[in-house]
C-alpha cells in the first residue's frame, strides 16, 4: 500500500521529498500531481539511486538478479541460437515471461517484488538488509526460500530455526554482483557448508560418515529433505497478449542422482536433484519446436536443497540409504516428456 | 668550487619525492580499480524538492481506503 509514515520523512531518503525520486508535481489535484509520476523510480538503473549509490549500481548492472542472464542463457541453451537477439520468438518469451524475475533496487529495499504482491513493505521504510520473508521469499518462495522457511515441504531448515536469514550465508555479492558478468549462478562465488562447518571436512571430521564418503556426496544427500519439483510447465498468453503466464504441476520428492556437472567447487559424484518445469513443448503457444536442443540437456538439475536437518530419514543408518532404492533416481521416475539426457543421471544399481 | 647537481639537497629531495609518487602510483595501478561490494557509497548532495501536497495525502490514514494493491496470484514466481 502507498501509505507513507511520518518517521520515513525524517530519514535521509524521506528528506529528499517525494518528487526527487518519483517525479510528478507538487499539486493538490491528485490526477495532475500523478500525471508524470513514476511509481518505480529504481527501474532506471542509472536514475536516482545511482546518484548516491553509484558503486552498487556499477556492480548491480551485472548481477544475475538484475540482468537475469542465468535465465536467458538457460533458455537459449535449449535452442539452436547463440543469442536471444537472433530469435524473435525466444525474445518474446523472455520479454513476456522471464523478465518478471528481474529485480530493481526498490524490489528488495523498499517494496515487495512485483511478481509476488508488490506494495511497500512498511510505509516506505528503506531496509538496508531486506527482510527475507517479504523479499527473497517473494521470488524464491516456491523452492529454496519456501523450503528454507518450512512453507514448502516438510520441516524447514535447521539454520532458519536458529534464526539465520539468507544473508547470513549469501554474501552481498550474491545480490549486488561483483562487477563481473556471470553466465549462470554457478559461476559466482556461492556459500559452502564448509565455510562454517570447517571441522566437518572429510578427513578431519569426528563423524565417521563424513570421512568415509569424502567428496562422493554433496552435503544435501544426507542432510536435505524432500524438495519441490515442477513438471510440464506451459506458457499461455494473457487476454491482451502482453504477458505469458505459466502453469505447471508440482510434486514433493527426494531424489539422489549422478552430478550432472561436476566442478572443482562441487566435485561430488552423487547429488540431490530437482526437476525443472521445462518440457519440450513448454513454449508451443508462442511457436512450435522452440527447444530443439531439449534432449541434450537434463531437466533434472543439481539442487543444493535448502531444508537442511542434522538428522534425516536417509542418514539414520547405513541401510536407510544404501539399501533404499526409492531415494535414487531410476527409470520409473522419468516421464515421457523428460529430456533424454536425464537418463544419464540414473544411479547404476548393482 | 661549483657544487655538482646530485650533491644539491634540494635536487635530492625532489628526486625522492618523484620516486615516492612513482612507487605509490605503481602500487595503486597493480591493485586495479575494480569496484567491490565494500566500496558502495558515492554520496552527492541532492537538493530537496517541496513535496508537501504528496506528503499531505500519502501520510493520511484515509489513503488506506483508496489504496491499490497489485496482485499477480502471489505464486512466488517460481511456478508453484
Amino acid at each position: 500500500m502507498y501509505l507513507v509514515s511520518r518517521e520515513f520523512l525524517e530519514t535521509t531518503h524521506g528528506q529528499l521529498g517525494c518528487i526527487n525520486c518519483h517525479g510528478g508535481e507538487n499539486l493538490p489535484d491528485q490526477e495532475a500531481a500523478h500525471a508524470t509520476m513514476n511509481p518505480y523510480p529504481s527501474q532506471d538503473l542509472d536514475g536516482i539511486c545511482a546518484k548516491c549509490h553509484g558503486g552498487v549500481v556499477e556492480t548491480y548492472q551485472f548481477s544475475l538478479h538484475h540482468n537475469i542472464k542465468g535465465m536467458e542463457n538457460g533458455l537459449m541453451a535449449f535452442s539452436n541460437f547463440d543469442s536471444i537477439n537472433d530469435s524473435p520468438h525466444h525474445g518474446e518469451v523472455f520479454d513476456k515471461n522471464c523478465i518478471s524475475c528481474h529485480a530493481t533496487c526498490g524490489d528488495c529495499h523498499v517494496s515487495r517484488p512485483k511478481p509476488y504482491t508488490g506494495g511497500l513493505i512498511n510505509k516506505h521504510e528503506f531496509f538496508k538488509t531486506p527482510p527475507m520473508e517479504e523479499t527473497c521469499y517473494g521470488c524464491h518462495g516456491a523452492r529454496n526460500a519456501g523450503e528454507y522457511m518450512g512453507e514448502v515441504g516438510f520441516s524447514g531448515d535447521v539454520h532458519f530455526e536458529l534464526g539465520m536469514t539468507c544473508m547470513d550465508c549469501h554474501s552481498i555479492d550474491n545480490f549486488h554482483g561483483t562487477g563481473e558478468e556471470y553466465a549462470t549462478m554457478w559461476e559466482q562465488p556461492l556459500p559452502s557448508c564448509l565455510d562454517c562447518h570447517e571441522d566437518q571436512k572429510p578427513g578431519n571430521s569426528d563423524i565417521q560418515a563424513h570421512n568415509v564418503h569424502g567428496d562422493l556426496l554433496s552435503c544435501q544427500v544426507c542432510h536435505a529433505q524432500a524438495n519441490n519439483n515442477c513438471f510440464e510447465c506451459h506458457v499461455n498468453y494473457n487476454e491482451d497478449r502482453t504477458a505469458l503466464k505459466s502453469t505447471s504441476q508440482t510434486k514433493l520428492m527426494f531424489k539422489v542422482g549422478l552430478n550432472p556437472n561436476p566442478t572443482p567447487e562441487r566435485p561430488y559424484k552423487y547429488v540431490t536433484l530437482r526437476h525443472i518445469p521445462t518440457a519440450k513443448t513448454t513454449f508451443e503457444a508462442v511457436e512450435d519446436n522452440m527447444l530443439p536442443n531439449f534432449d541434450n540437456i537434463s531437466n533434472w538439475k543439481y539442487s543444493p536443497t535448502h531444508n537442511i536437518q542434522r538428522n534425516t530419514f536417509q542418514n539414520e543408518s547405513c541401510e536407510s540409504c544404501h539399501n533404499n532404492d526409492r531415494i535414487f533416481l531410476n527409470e520409473n521416475d522419468l516421464i515421457e516428456s523428460d529430456s533424454k539426457e536425464s537418463w544419464k543421471l540414473i544411479v547404476p544399481r548393482p | 668550487m661549483k657544487e655538482k647537481l646530485y650533491d644539491n639537497r634540494l635536487f635530492s629531495a625532489a628526486i625522492l619525492a618523484l620516486l615516492s609518487v612513482v612507487i605509490i602510483f605503481g602500487y595503486h595501478m597493480t591493485r586495479g580499480t575494480a569496484v567491490t561490494a565494500r566500496n558502495l557509497i558515492t554520496p552527492v548532495h541532492i537538493e530537496p524538492i517541496d513535496s508537501s501536497n504528496c506528503i499531505a495525502c500519502h501520510t493520511s490514514e484515509s489513503i488506506i481506503g483508496s489504496v491499490v494493491m497489485e496482485f499477480d496470484e502471489g505464486h512466488g514466481s517460481e511456478g508453484a
